[in-house]
């Protein structure tokens, strides 16, 4: 073993961080789809939220490489502090973020109320294999995750509904997910 | 099972909140930072915003991002459009005249509607400070069967085949700014058949 691998050994014993953490693809799998949401909300665009998600990772990167980051559990709260700080500084540079802040979530009632921003950031390829899986599942699954998902149906009243409790509907969800998850050959969490 | 587990999990609520937009920004920030911090959390939520694009896109047809109107479309319309052409030409959208192309002035711009070739086309008075628009065609209770995102004051919408088990029955046209909130919404223009 060379010296720098016990080097770099030693950083990761030392609690700098995991190694899949400071590998910025280990960083960009993980954290990718999340900091989209972050982004999308805050900045309004897809196109935006991906280049600010890119920004982000690339920051915690370096930072991880200049080992700023002591404790490894602190990486979730750093990383979301860093995309924070992007996109702060995105809106502050085009004068928005008063207004993005304050559109969030007082969009007027209309039609389409159940299209949120948020479901912009899934593109219609997507659209298409998650609906082809939700068709490929037994039917109680499919009417259980498009009640709570797409028709906002309060947990407690799905459960009323479907005379189980709500611990019970909480299993029959996890166990639904799953066989989501399977249908789409694993691929539900990016 | 528990008395706990009689309960609905928090973050259930929480995660249909976060994805309808119905969390404040600072519930909203809360939830975020713990979401970067639960993988599980994350995953599920990313699974429901799988779900709730995936059957959202069945009702609305389309999204912002995609700025061409998709494939499946108004057929119904289509026919619709083929007979007023065909048997009755281009008329205004004043009932009781036969019509399937109107202007209408509303909320500061007027939307002119017309239906020629297998195509809806529509046209608008430009609304300051918009850095696109949304066309869109609803069904008789409101569903947006279709929509297209433009930059210019104009829209055509192919009027092929349409698996839309409900028939377009008014347009109208919201005016975007460039975060692609709604800044102006025309009254609904009937597509009357």
């Amino acid at each position: 073993m060379t010296e720098a691998d016990q080097l770099s050994g030693l950083r990761n014993g030392e609690g700098q961080t995991s190694s899949d953490a400071v590998d910025p693809a280990g960083l960009w799998n993980r954290f990718h789809s999340r900091l989209l949401m972050l982004g999308m909300r805050r900045l309004g665009s897809r196109v935006d939220a991906e280049d600010m998600a890119q920004e982000t990772v690339h920051r915690v990167a370096e930072a991880l490489g200049e080992n700023r980051l002591r404790e490894p559990a602190a990486l979730p709260a750093f990383v979301f502090q860093t995309a924070r700080h992007v996109c702060q500084q995105w809106l502050r540079k085009r004068g928005r973020e008063r207004r993005a802040l304050e559109r969030y979530g007082r969009e007027p009632p209309a039609a389409d109320a159940a299209v949120h921003p948020l479901t912009h950031l899934i593109d219609e390829e997507r659209r298409r294999s998650v609906r082809a899986a939700l068709e490929s599942l037994e039917a109680e699954d499919r009417h259980l995750l498009e009640q709570l998902y797409a028709r906002d149906v309060e947990p407690e009243q799905l459960a009323r509904a479907l005379q189980i409790t709500p611990g019970a509907l909480r299993v029959r969800k996890h166990r639904a997910l799953k066989r989501l998850a399977a249908a789409l050959g694993g691929t539900v969490t990016e | 099972m528990t008395a706990e587990s009689q309960q609905p999990a928090p973050d259930e609520r929480r995660i249909q909140d976060y994805l309808a937009g119905r969390l404040d920004d600072s519930e909203a920030e809360r939830f975020e930072e713990r979401m970067m911090a639960d993988d599980d959390l994350a995953a599920e939520v990313q699974q429901a915003l799988d779900i709730r694009a995936a059957l959202t896109g069945v009702r609305s047809a389309g999204t912002r991002m995609d700025k061409r109107a998709p494939g499946g479309t108004l057929l119904a319309l289509a026919a619709a459009a083929a007979v007023s052409m065909i048997a009755l030409g281009v008329h205004w959208l004043r009932p009781p005249e036969p019509v399937f192309r109107g202007v209408q002035p509303v909320a500061g711009f007027d939307v002119e509607v017309e239906a020629a070739g297998g195509e809806l086309r529509a046209r608008w008075t430009p609304v300051a400070g918009a850095a696109g628009y949304e066309l869109r065609v609803l069904s008789d209770d409101g569903r947006v069967l279709e929509r297209i995102e433009v930059e210019a004051p104009s829209a055509t919408l192919d009027l092929g085949g349409t698996d839309q088990p409900s028939s377009p029955s008014f347009l109208e046209v919201v005016a975007l700014d460039e975060l692609g909130q709604v800044l102006r919404r025309s009254n609904r223009i009937a597509l009357i058949r």
